[in-house]
């Protein structure tokens, strides 16, 4: 009985083994571009965000396999920041990409604390918050806070800063992949080139007037300050009332300095470069009135 | 056996994948289309086996070893064929082929055909009652917890134990239905 037991079972488990095998070999073998696709898609990140606009990693691999070309007319944001990865792709394509060149990062405009007009006890999401009376923040153009972008993020490159209550960009982790633009109801997301020296964090508009609302008091306050320190870099947008850069990639030092509001946000702008001269000697002088 | 004996929800079989992929309806979608799919295949080949190599060496005791052999040599070949010869449906299906090899609902509904000594035809319905169930019930729950995450749920029940409590409240909803007939 108990022979015939073990005969059975490793006759049958043979059996199996024969079937995969021999299914394994007759089955027409894969295409070669589907192997060429399987490869490249191992050097993907492989986390399917969708930014090159295709399906998945697979399916970027897949039309990369195919035509090459694909990867300078749509890269794929999420692997620029890995150098290693990018020069196996660059071996396995057998052509030269620009690498961190093609950078970007998201940048949210808003950059405050602001006034909670009413409290707001809905569904936990930033696009039902804004359905009701364009959002529970005094300021109806500033982030919401709950999180609609942190949740679509697949780096978790965004937090909510619980003091400011916004949701802020670790820009070290962002791959620019474009996903949570379409998420906040206010649109204060936007992707930008990575080389961008500095940014503006606050999207208020006063040609907007909306009853019971204004601006909140860490936004811009129209004061021109940036547009007179650095007329070179900006200008200002009479229809937004908001200053705005003419050359994009051209560092502005002094107006980052100069804004009362700290909403000039230094992105690839080094500020440790520029020393802030005037606030050491402030600190000499009370040091100074403190000894004495 | 779709609803009155419903694997997940009367059986309690098929847990893992009850939990794990009713997070979002179109992947609970594609694992039911894939269960289905397994188990016809699955109840096909182990009747034929039990009927002819089994039950004519007298080896009943043996089904549990033998079955869970044959359903994971079979989900390797039919992953290896789609693979080969469809790459849409292979992406379509995607991990669920192989997640099925170790599921338990797909050796339960071979068991179950054992048991109550279904003939073939038998076999091949309660076959698709089964994974027609299972695709009911994923994709119901999947349904409701999509609704849940946005719901403000108190903080110790967020996540698996409000899914745990559904699943009673769906339980007990199909509990009626057993009691109809």
């Amino acid at each position: 009985m108990n022979i015939v037991s073990i005969i059975i079972l490793s006759i049958v488990g043979l059996g199996c083994a024969i079937a995969i095998y021999f299914t394994n070999k007759y089955l027409p073998s894969e295409a070669e571009h589907l192997k060429k696709a399987e490869e490249i898609s191992q050097i993907l990140p492989n986390m399917n965000c969708g930014a090159c606009g295709k399906a998945g990693c697979f399916a970027y691999a897949q039309s990369l396999a195919q035509d090459p070309n694909v990867i300078v007319e749509t890269p794929c944001m999420a692997m620029m920041k890995n150098e290693e990865a990018i020069k196996e792709l660059e071996n396995k394509l057998g052509m030269k990409l620009a690498g961190s060149d093609m950078n970007k990062v998201s940048i949210i405009r808003c950059n405050g604390k602001s006034d909670v007009v009413f409290d707001y006890h809905g569904i936990n999401t930033c696009k039902a918050a804004a359905q009701l009376a364009g959002g529970y923040k005094k300021c109806p153009f500033g982030c919401l806070g709950l999180g609609d972008c942190m949740v679509k993020c697949p780096e978790n490159a965004i937090s909510i800063d619980e003091e400011k209550n916004i949701a802020v960009v670790d820009h070290s982790k962002c791959i620019g992949c474009d996903l949570c633009t379409k998420e906040c109801p206010n649109n204060l997301i936007e992707v930008v080139s990575g080389k961008l020296a500095q940014y503006l964090g606050c999207s208020y508009t006063s040609k907007k007037n909306i009853v019971n609302r204004d601006r909140c008091k860490q936004g811009c306050i129209h004061c021109h300050i940036c547009e007179k320190t650095d007329p070179d870099a900006l200008d200002w947008d009479s229809k937004k009332d908001l200053p705005r850069f003419v050359e994009k990639n051209k560092e502005s030092p002094n107006s980052v300095k100069k804004c009362p509001k700290k909403i000039i946000v230094p992105l690839a702008l080094d500020m440790s470069k520029y020393p802030d001269e005037p606030k050491e000697k402030n600190e000499k002088k009370t040091e100074e009135k403190q000894t004495k | 056996m779709a609803l009155i004996n419903n694997f997940i929800l009367s059986k309690f079989l098929g847990l893992c994948p009850f939990f794990g992929v009713s997070k979002k309806l179109s992947n609970a979608v594609s694992m039911g289309m894939a269960v289905i799919f397994v188990m016809l295949a699955a109840t096909l080949i182990s009747w034929v086996i039990y009927k002819y190599v089994l039950e004519s060496f007298g080896m009943e005791f043996m089904q549990i070893v033998i079955f869970i052999l044959v359903i994971a040599s079979l989900v390797q070949i039919i992953e290896m064929t789609i693979r080969r010869t469809n790459i849409t449906l292979y992406n379509a299906l995607g991990i669920y082929l192989p997640l099925i090899t170790t599921n338990c609902a797909v050796l339960g509904v071979v068991l179950i055909n054992v048991q109550y000594e279904f003939d073939i035809v038998q076999s091949l319905v309660a076959a698709i009652g089964a994974g027609v169930g299972f695709t009911l019930v994923l994709s119901m729950m999947s349904g409701i917890r999509e609704r849940l995450d946005l719901a403000d749920t108190p903080a110790c029940f967020r996540g698996m134990p409000i899914a745990m409590i559904t699943a009673m409240i769906l339980s007990l909803a199909f509990l009626a239905f057993g009691g109809m007939i």
